[in-house]
């Protein structure tokens, strides 16, 4: 990769190939959410610098040092990195910078600091109080290294969201319980083989699978070690076994601030039996899911796949006459579900957008990926 | 703190009570009509901050206390003299809390150093008074720029609501509102982000004409099909039946409430308990600067009458009932009926924006 002599270079480059990444799978959602955490590390590591620049101690408060790892530590520290914050009146900080944005109508244009949009560069010599280029064009070595340390941490903190949201598994699962699963992802069945309680789980598996490679054999055998069952279920019967169904667990391809979520297909059917019923719907997925996209809708989530697995090519008939659709992914709107759960604890609906907004800059959640691939 | 206050009151009582005049002369509700007249695009609670901001130009106090407290009875005068004062509160209440930040905060507008350095040794070397005018001057230097940023507001929002528009659908909307207006023009053309253009959305437009706002109506109506939009036009009785062919439903707010809910003209919430009941999403469409603080529980919860609601029969004693009903009507939706709201900063729930508005205040 090229050179880049300052931040708003590096941003608007990490930009450009995050947009290369989003076409590649738009409906993937985590991949901005990466992004945009890439990127409001950037902000604060380039503001860091900054800071350090202006004055010879560090001034910035001393939860930046204690920075990422555990998100719940993070939180603080991505608040302060706001506009204000860069003003720096430590007493203050906290109570400032979360009523910045209803003032912005009446801020001074000549004091307060461009935000550091998206793409644009801000204009020359509008930020007075803050010098802008020369500290950042020195210290960009320490940048690079730093932003490199800060992706090891996203990427510890990815490796390690199976184990944290396990515990929470014995919260979650009591002695006796039926649980129904869809096509567990691995985060799903650590969560389930972690609780040593004997309960029962009905898997809800793709009809499509060969039954002589059966994907979730080590997970039925951890299971049958603790005693519990494992009992396979088609789609057909869903609505027969969900009578008996306590808790229906999910895992999410992407949460929305809004609550909805982006399932595997053939999920979004077992919400709705469930609401239906009564049964509590759980939604199992790290923080790194939760996405401040929300333009998606149940249309322009569904992902269609291909079919071939259900009819097949040799079937001359079928092939010529009837449209097969499957779909991949699928929506489940937020009102189906009743619990989130990520490796920062449970979370209720009202509650996420507070975690989206601690995780990604406003700045970047505005930032626009999906530009060029919708349709 | 403490020291900053010492030196306010000392302050007070040497100046107190020699600029009233200026004040008393000053009629704010004259004013705000003026500027309403003037500017058809004005929305109520700028309307409201700019009168202040003219005000605090007439008005030759020099404390940070007393100017306070003049915003204050000021604005209780501008809300006094009109009938339905919500949207014109939400303006003043968001004026005095800036005044009280940037009171709070004396170094953010004479930061001559560095915002580093300055932060370590803090207030008690700024002298309030003269922080304060500071930020008094930039009030009444930028008055036209808040005007200017308020009405790219509008722009703003059709920018961000742009994405939650999709090709081939069908969006319901009433009210006349410019907001929305806006939104579904900007829409159907293409618009450049710099590094893209977004193409134009194709979806259709469904109207529904409350005779009250028929005017206002019609002229949306007119400018969308002036833009190539297909839109059809139904009479407000028609809204349960149309809404089967919609799919999502946009609406104006005149003011957002502190927990999120909207207040609106007359008919929007009919239009959200239906739009709720068909599980269409609703989607709000309205500028920061209209929340505010506004908590109403229920539809009868303001502080005026509406005389909506007169039962009165032909017997002569019944005088009373014989109410003319409030021109220009509002009714509550509670946030429960609102999937999302389109302002100019981001898309937001009705969570984060009772939480914007307690963060204001606090």
């Amino acid at each position: 990769m090229d050179k880049y002599t300052d931040v708003n270079q590096l941003l608007a480059r990490i930009q450009g190939v995050a947009r290369r990444l989003v076409a590649a799978q738009p409906r993937e959602l985590v991949i901005g959410n990466i992004v945009r955490r890439v990127l409001g590390l950037i902000r604060d590591e380039a503001l860091e610098n900054r800071n350090e620049a202006g004055s010879d101690e560090s001034i910035s408060s001393p939860v930046r040092d204690a920075s990422p790892p555990p998100m719940s530590a993070s939180v603080s520290s991505l608040n302060e990195a706001t506009p204000l914050a860069k003003m720096g009146r430590p007493g203050l900080m906290n109570a400032l910078t979360r009523t910045q944005s209803m003032f912005n109508l009446l801020a001074d244009p000549d004091t307060i600091p461009p935000i550091w949009s998206t793409g644009a560069s801000p204009a020359p010599g509008s930020g007075v109080s803050t010098p802008m280029a020369d500290p950042q064009s020195t210290d960009v070595k320490a940048l690079r290294s730093e932003v490199i340390d800060g992706i090891e941490e996203i990427m510890d903190e990815i490796r390690q969201v199976d184990e944290q949201v396990q515990a929470y598994s014995d919260i979650i699962i009591h002695p006796g319980d039926y649980i129904l699963v869809h096509q567990p992802c691995k985060t799903v069945q650590r969560f389930l083989t972690r609780s040593k309680r004997k309960c029962t789980v009905f898997l809800v598996v793709d009809p499509s699978a060969h039954p002589a490679e059966d994907p979730y054999a080590s997970f039925r055998k951890s299971m049958a070690a603790t005693g519990s069952v494992v009992v396979n279920i088609m789609n057909t019967g869903l609505m027969a076994y969900m009578s008996r169904v306590n808790k229906v667990i999910l895992s999410a391809r992407a949460i929305m601030g809004t609550g909805s979520v982006l399932v595997d297909g053939g999920a979004s059917v077992i919400a709705r039996a469930a609401r239906e019923l009564g049964r509590t719907v759980i939604v199992i997925g790290g923080v790194y899911k939760l996405s401040p996209d929300n333009q998606i809708d149940q249309e322009t989530a569904t992902e269609w796949g291909n079919p071939s697995k259900y009819v097949n090519y040799s079937d001359g008939r079928m092939v010529g006459q009837v449209t097969v659709k499957t779909a991949v992914s699928e929506f489940v709107p937020s009102e189906l579900v009743n619990t989130y759960i990520t490796n920062l604890g449970a979370h209720s609906r009202d509650h996420l957008h507070a975690i989206v907004n601690d995780h990604y800059k406003e700045a970047d959640i505005e930032f626009d990926l999906y530009g060029t691939i919708r349709k | 703190m403490a020291n900053v206050q010492d030196g306010a009151v000392t302050r007070d009582l040497t100046l107190r009570g020699s600029n009233h005049v200026d004040a008393e002369s000053f009629d704010i509700v004259a004013t705000y009509h003026r500027l309403l007249k003037e500017d058809p695009d004005l929305t109520m609670p700028m309307a409201a901050i700019e009168a202040l901001i003219e005000f605090l130009g007439h008005s030759q106090v020099k404390t940070v206390y007393e100017t306070i407290d003049l915003v204050k009875t000021q604005s209780e005068k501008l809300q006094a003299a009109v009938r339905n004062p919500i949207a014109l509160s939400h303006g003043t209440d968001l004026f005095s809390q800036y005044l009280i930040m940037s009171l709070k905060q004396p170094a953010a507008s004479s930061a001559s150093g560095t915002g580093a350095a300055s932060s370590k040794h803090s207030p008690p070397l700024d002298n309030p008074h003269e922080s304060f005018e500071v930020v008094r001057q930039h009030l009444l230097r930028n008055s036209r720029l808040f005007a200017t940023r308020a009405k790219n507001a509008r722009e703003r929002i059709a920018v961000n609501g742009r994405k939650h528009l999709h090709d081939n659908t069908t969006i319901l909307t009433m009210g006349g509102s410019r907001v929305v207006g806006n939104l579904l023009g900007r829409a159907a053309a293409k618009h450049d982000y710099g590094w893209y253009t977004d193409p134009p959305r194709r979806f259709r437009v469904l109207y529904a004409v409350d005779p009250a706002l028929e005017a206002e109506s019609n002229s949306v109506v007119e400018s969308l099909r002036a833009q190539g939009i297909q839109v059809a036009t139904i009479p407000f009785t028609a809204l349960a039946y149309a809404m089967g062919k919609v799919d999502k439903v946009i609406v104006g707010a005149e003011a957002v409430t502190a927990n999120g809910g909207i207040i609106s003209s007359m008919g929007t919430y009919s239009l959200a308990v239906l739009a709720k009941a068909s599980r269409k999403p609703l989607y709000v469409a309205a500028e920061q600067h209209k929340f505010g603080k506004t908590f109403p529980v229920d539809q009868t919860d303001f502080s005026f009458d509406q005389h909506v609601i007169n039962f009165y029969s032909n017997n002569n004693k019944d005088t009373k009932g014989k109410e003319v009903s409030m021109p220009d009507p509002i009714d509550f939706t509670p946030p429960e009926l609102i999937e999302a709201f389109f302002a100019d900063h981001k898309v937001l729930t009705p969570d984060e924006v009772a939480k914007e508005v307690i963060d204001m205040l606090m």
